[in-house]
């Protein structure tokens, strides 16, 4: 693999932005599901979430994770939506 | 045609976790009901990331789901819905065993860049822009041990954590460690050389 300009770019910005103390996948997992029905509520994430937050804007896995849990119950809701609701506009 | 459509088994947080701790019927129904919920999980997790056979795959995997909350029951926290719990284990078995397949056939060494050949001294003026590409690839290339160099590079050439895992023979935790321990050699590594945002502004201009 070739470390483009661009991949070095994206690293050293990453870098720059790492904090001594993070929170790791194993941390992070349990608090997920939480994460996703604030994410789901269009609520402001809670101080006590900003750790996963960050952690899940770094790891590549865990926010596949989440992303893909949100869609899950965004649409999981929708389709126990009434009726009614699902011809309203989101 | 109106479709009904089947809403989430309406049990309380505390009576799926009753239910799935007891033997017998009551645990039998709880995962019966569990089961079109983790099934619907892990169908909105498969399709979109498979041509074909997402369907065959969430069959083939919802057993899986089902035991691995059965048994790890006493991890859910208690803060989120019992489902959402329970739909984040299948999801992340999904993802894993879709990771798994696709980079099965891929070794490690062809993700892995060649380790350099000896690096220049970087010019300690104003770094032109090749310049500061140089300097980053020198310092990734003297500031890691060979192992967390081998991990960044595999991680920023897309392999998932999973999968570099596996290949290092550890896994996603400690590999999470490894790339954070390497991001705060480089973070020192550049601040030590003035490295800044600005340079990045460079970079991408370049």
């Amino acid at each position: 693999m070739t470390l483009t300009p661009d991949i070095l770019r994206s690293l050293v910005a990453k870098a720059l932005a790492t904090r001594p103390q993070e929170m790791t996948c194993d941390e992070c997992g349990p608090h997920l599901d939480r994460f996703a029905e604030v994410r789901l509520a269009g609520r402001d994430t809670p101080e006590a979430l900003s750790l996963v937050e960050a952690h899940v804007a770094e790891c590549s896995c865990c926010q596949e994770e989440f992303e893909a849990l949100v869609t899950v119950l965004r649409e999981v809701e929708r389709d126990e939506a009434p009726w009614w609701r699902r011809l309203l506009p989101s | 045609m109106l479709v009904r459509r089947r809403p989430s088994p309406d049990r309380s947080n505390e009576e799926w976790l009753s239910a799935l701790a007891s033997d017998g019927p009551e645990a039998e129904a709880a995962l019966a009901d569990l089961r079109p919920v983790l099934l619907k999980a892990l169908r909105i997790t498969i399709a979109p990331r498979v041509d074909r056979g997402a369907d065959a795959l969430a069959e083939d995997l919802v057993q899986d789901a089902l035991l691995h909350v059965r048994d790890r029951a006493d991890q859910f926290r208690g803060d989120a819905r019992f489902t959402t719990w329970a739909q984040k284990v299948a999801v992340r078995i999904a993802l894993s065993e879709l990771r798994r397949k696709r980079w099965e056939n891929v070794p490690l060494d062809a993700v892995v860049a060649d380790p350099p050949s000896a690096p220049e001294p970087a010019a300690d003026a104003v770094l032109e822009e090749a310049e500061t590409v140089t300097l980053v690839r020198r310092l990734i290339a003297t500031e890691l041990t060979d192992r967390q160099r081998t991990a960044l590079e595999a991680v920023l050439a897309g392999m998932p954590l999973d999968e570099v895992a596996r290949r290092l023979d550890t896994n996603r935790n400690a590999l999470y460690k490894l790339l954070h321990d390497a991001r705060l050699r480089l973070k020192k590594a550049f601040e030590d050389r003035g490295l800044t945002a600005d340079d990045l502004v460079d970079m991408a201009g370049g």
